[in-house]
């Protein structure tokens, strides 16, 4: 039996604005410094997930933050996964500015 | 009592489910309500396997390339499913049990002194969950993959 119920599956809008926030409130408009990127990595991920899990929903969360340097260096992140696709998703946002790209993935895994 | 069942139950159930309901000698096993918590000992994954096949993916994509000779975009995707594969393919109780769920996350990008920093962080059970990962770095191409594995709880 599927559960077709919004409030038990993996909303991918929902998810990417969660993402794009945690970015947002994280680095907002500041520019790379090498000794503030741990610091930022950490928050993002950390603001993600707490904003995910007050979503209260039955998964299990899986959140990656790659920040890189721009300086000219290709750049490219691939996904395999092995699941259930009527319940589990995935959502991946990329965000840059003139000195850095971060990509920001959430895998969501039903329980 | 579902978690107490010992392995004797437990391989009667896995074969059932091998050969579906074509099999009609087999002795007709009770159906179990229960949850597993933990997986069996034959169904633990090894991070050392894990680590193995990623380096060995590595070695067939990645040995002796340059960024130019490779298309990054390809290569990426391949590397990802190929570790997949190789994964699914050594565990049973992946492949046919479905008692995993996997996710891997691949990265590649050009060795030019940038910075590169990934974080992550999960929401799941660390008794039974977990993450392997590795590195490949040439002079040319860093590539960084992380394998993550999630127990289900089902079938007990």
């Amino acid at each position: 039996m599927v559960d077709s119920n919004e409030e038990t599956l993996f909303v991918v809008d929902e998810v990417s604005d969660i993402i794009k926030d945690s970015i947002e409130h994280s680095i907002g408009s500041q520019l790379y410094q090498q000794n503030m990127v741990n610091k930022w990595t950490n928050s993002v991920v950390e603001n993600c997930l707490t904003r995910l899990c007050k979503l209260a929903k039955p998964f299990k969360y899986i959140v990656t933050c790659a920040i890189m340097q721009k300086n000219g260096a290709g750049f490219h992140a691939a996904s395999s996964c092995y699941w259930d696709n009527l319940t589990d998703g995935s959502c991946t946002v990329r965000w840059e500015n003139k000195t850095m790209y971060v990509i920001v993935s959430v895998f969501g895994l039903a329980i | 009592m579902s978690l107490s069942q010992d392995s004797q139950t437990a391989q009667n159930t896995d074969r059932s489910m091998d050969h579906g309901d074509d099999e009609t000698e087999n002795k007709p096993s009770q159906p179990s309500t229960g949850l597993r918590l933990r997986p069996r000992l034959y169904e633990m994954i090894s991070k050392p396997l894990i680590k193995e096949i990623i380096q060995n993916v590595y070695g067939k994509h990645l040995k002796g390339k340059t960024w130019k000779d490779l298309d990054p975009k390809i290569t990426c995707t391949n590397i990802s499913r190929d570790i997949e594969y190789g994964v699914v393919e050594v565990y049973r109780c992946i492949r046919e049990d479905n008692k995993y769920k996997l996710v891997v996350q691949t990265m590649i990008c050009e060795y030019n002194s940038q910075s590169v920093n990934i974080d992550a962080l999960c929401f799941w059970d660390k008794n039974t969950d977990g993450l392997v990962y590795d590195s490949y770095i040439n002079g040319y191409v860093v590539c960084y993959s992380q394998v993550y594995f999630s127990y289900l709880m089902r079938h007990a």
